[in-house]
């Protein structure tokens, strides 16, 4: 009985295995049929599925991708479940792969739960492009677009505050918590910057705000009394400008010291018109989506995706590919963006 | 008199804030300041008042960690509402309807807690999901800063500021008054009514409370009423001071809030807490946790230095009860009844 179960047990094996690598072949076969099989544009269908469509931030990516559509003369929408949800957005994929759309772009909520629906798609011969994606599996996109790369973000980051700084004084870092990989890679990037450049500055230290507003705030109220001489703050969580900036502007010390960080329009307004946050760094989600359907059409068309390729899009004009951590290939663009109180109102989101 | 004032849990952890100030003080003199003992009173506001709602449900033996849920559903779903309607007037309104809606989730609480005779903790462990949840599908997910035009400057509304040249202006906040009058309220509550006797019994022994004839679920069902208007009301005041409303208010903040009840000497096996060792431990773990930036110590540290010097003041009330039983009467009656 024993020797009986074990043979079914690897008969079932086998079959499994035999039957993945025949599936690689045929899907081999229809990705070739797919781009001989040149369709026109206007027959082109691009899907995005975003984590949470009513929010600001992917009402302004569905902007990015209505322009996309003006523009390249193709069909071209955004789909996504009211709150931000990964069983909701597997579900949409789930639907566009029935609907044998040509492009997905997916912007996942939980990145290793849209992994397998974006595979299927892949395996359907649907092109898969993710954004925000960076740490997705080899094999589960055909590309992941990032705005940036996290260390010339924080290089661009430490330009902007040493101008403000006039290049020298004490400047603090915030980060939303030391195990944010992002936000740890942007301050460090910037602090070695800013060794390398600006010899008259100095780092005081780095603290973690824990993704609220309010240590941000009650942190900087002490970092005044510790280091009077402070001259500027770097944030790097949405919150910490906020929290530093309200702390800064309580204490009337607005003028006397540069709050820089990331940061979007909604959220900074009022500090930024009273001049306690001095600039926020953002990306655009709507250049983002427009990036992404341009890397999908040129693959579409066939074109190959090489290094220096000019999208045609703002921060996009020389992309340059990478390696994500768990293998899928990254292109990244430089495409922060900048919000001033002057530029604040070209930003609503 | 003197002897017992010592001995007293509010007198220990004063003299802990004392010691940590000297130490602070001593490694950055700036720390000596009227403008530090605003910022930390600033700071202990809204932690204060929902300490005082969560002191009582922890003398009568219970812990709760869904406090901080009513205060985002009070503060944010009030701010929602409100925003809605477009009204523009003052913060009274806020407070009003919030600590409404404080006052139904609380009761709900309360409601189950007693019919269905669950266990308070237990109880709040489900209606913390609960109510965030009930936040994000109803209401919003989104932080909103619009701040009605008749509360704008709220946060800066000041009964005395101090000047300083290197760290800028820093002010006492109005809104400590409340802390102070809730504060006394619920002090008179405790030591001067049957009810807050009551709560005292509870927590000591529930089975000879009701033997004394307490209704104790009318007492935990008013308890939890209390606790959701004090916390909702905090909800709404944080919200002013920062500026700005979110949904996920405070969602963190509930042990921080528990353990700064212990350190100010509440016993979290019931029958023992005052207000103002509540305030107290409030001010403590504040002085606690800004030590880090004014002592300079690395944020790597902080939380072990956090959680080390937490464990060493939690232990002492107790180490205190070791040696007074060993010392004094085998049993004790708590000073407090």
């Amino acid at each position: 009985m024993k020797k009986m179960t074990k043979f079914v047990l690897i008969a079932m094996l086998l079959v499994t295995l035999l039957s993945a690598c025949g599936q690689k072949a045929t899907d081999e076969a229809t990705i070739n049929e797919a781009t001989t099989d040149e369709k026109e544009p206007q027959d082109l269908v691009f899907a995005s599925v975003v984590k949470s469509s009513g929010d600001t931030w992917f009402i302004r990516y569905e902007t990015g991708i209505e322009q996309f559509e003006t523009d390249y003369g193709v069909k071209s929408f955004m789909e996504g479940p009211s709150q931000p949800d990964s069983a909701a957005q597997v579900a949409l994929i789930e639907d566009l792969i029935a609907q044998n759309v040509d492009v997905i772009i997916n912007v996942p909520y939980g990145v290793a739960e849209n992994e397998l629906a974006q595979k299927k798609a892949m395996d359907a011969g649907i092109i898969v492009i993710g954004h925000e994606a960076e740490t997705a599996n080899e094999g589960t996109l055909n590309y992941d677009v990032e705005a940036f790369d996290n260390c010339s973000y924080g290089e661009e980051m430490m330009r902007e505050l040493a101008e403000r700084m006039g290049e020298e004084g004490k400047y603090i870092q915030f980060v939303g918590s030391l195990t944010n990989a992002s936000h740890n890679q942007w301050t460090e990037c910037a602090r070695q910057y800013q060794e390398a450049n600006y010899p008259d500055m100095e780092f005081v230290a780095k603290y973690e705000s824990k993704e609220n507003q309010e240590n941000a705030y009650n942190i900087m109220k002490d970092v005044l009394k510790t280091y009077p001489d402070i001259k500027g703050v770097e944030g790097s969580d949405s919150g910490d400008i906020l929290g530093a900036g309200r702390a800064i502007e309580e204490a009337g010390l607005a003028d006397q010291i540069v709050v820089v960080g990331t940061g979007i329009a909604s959220d900074a307004k009022e500090l930024l018109k009273t001049g306690a946050v001095d600039l926020a760094m953002a990306w655009d989600p709507g250049m983002a989506g427009y990036a992404c359907s341009v890397i999908a059409y040129k693959m579409l068309q066939g074109e190959e995706i090489v290094e220096g390729l000019d999208l045609n899009v703002p921060g996009f004009e020389s992309i340059r590919i990478g390696t994500g951590p768990n293998g899928i290939p990254v292109i990244y663009g430089s495409a922060w963006i900048k919000i001033t109180v002057e530029t604040m109102d070209q930003y609503p989101f | 008199m003197l002897k017992k004032t010592i001995k007293s849990n509010e007198f220990i952890t004063f003299s802990i804030i004392v010691l940590l100030s000297l130490i602070i003080g001593i490694i950055n003199p700036a720390f000596f300041s009227l403008a530090t003992v605003f910022d930390v009173l600033r700071a202990s506001i809204v932690p204060s008042i929902m300490a005082f709602g969560l002191l009582l449900v922890i003398i009568a033996g219970g812990v709760d960690i869904s406090f901080v849920a009513f205060a985002a559903l009070g503060a944010y779903g009030t701010h929602m509402l409100l925003l809605h309607y477009g009204y523009q007037g003052g913060i009274l309104l806020y407070y009003i309807i919030a600590c409404a809606i404080g006052l139904l989730a609380g009761s709900l609480s309360g409601f189950i807690i007693t019919r269905f005779d669950v266990p308070m903790f237990d109880v709040s462990l489900a209606t913390f999901t609960l109510w965030y949840g009930f936040i994000r599908f109803f209401i919003g997910s989104a932080k909103n800063f619009q701040i009605p035009e008749g509360a704008v400057g709220y946060y800066a509304k000041f009964i005395t500021t101090v000047k300083d040249p290197f760290v800028g202006e820093a002010g006492l906040h109005i809104s400590v008054i409340y802390v102070l009058v809730i504060g006394v309220l619920i002090h008179i509550l405790l030591k001067y009514t049957t009810l807050g006797r009551g709560i005292y019994a509870i927590g000591g022994n529930k089975d000879v409370a009701i033997r004394s004839g307490f209704n104790v679920r009318r007492i935990i069902l008013i308890i939890y009423m209390i606790l959701g208007v004090l916390s909702a009301f905090a909800g709404v005041t944080q919200s002013f001071l920062s500026r700005h409303f979110e949904p996920t208010l405070f969602m963190t903040q509930n042990l921080d809030v528990i353990a700064a009840v212990i350190l100010g000497g509440a016993s979290i096996n019931g029958g023992r807490g005052s207000v103002l060792g509540t305030f107290l431990g409030v001010v403590l773990m504040q002085l606690i946790n800004r030590a880090m930036v004014l002592t300079g110590i690395t944020v790597e540290w902080q939380e072990l230095v956090i959680g080390l010097v937490l464990t060493i003041f939690i232990s002492l009330p107790a180490m205190r009860d070791r040696i007074n039983k060993k010392t004094r009467h085998p049993v004790e009656i708590p000073d407090e009844i």
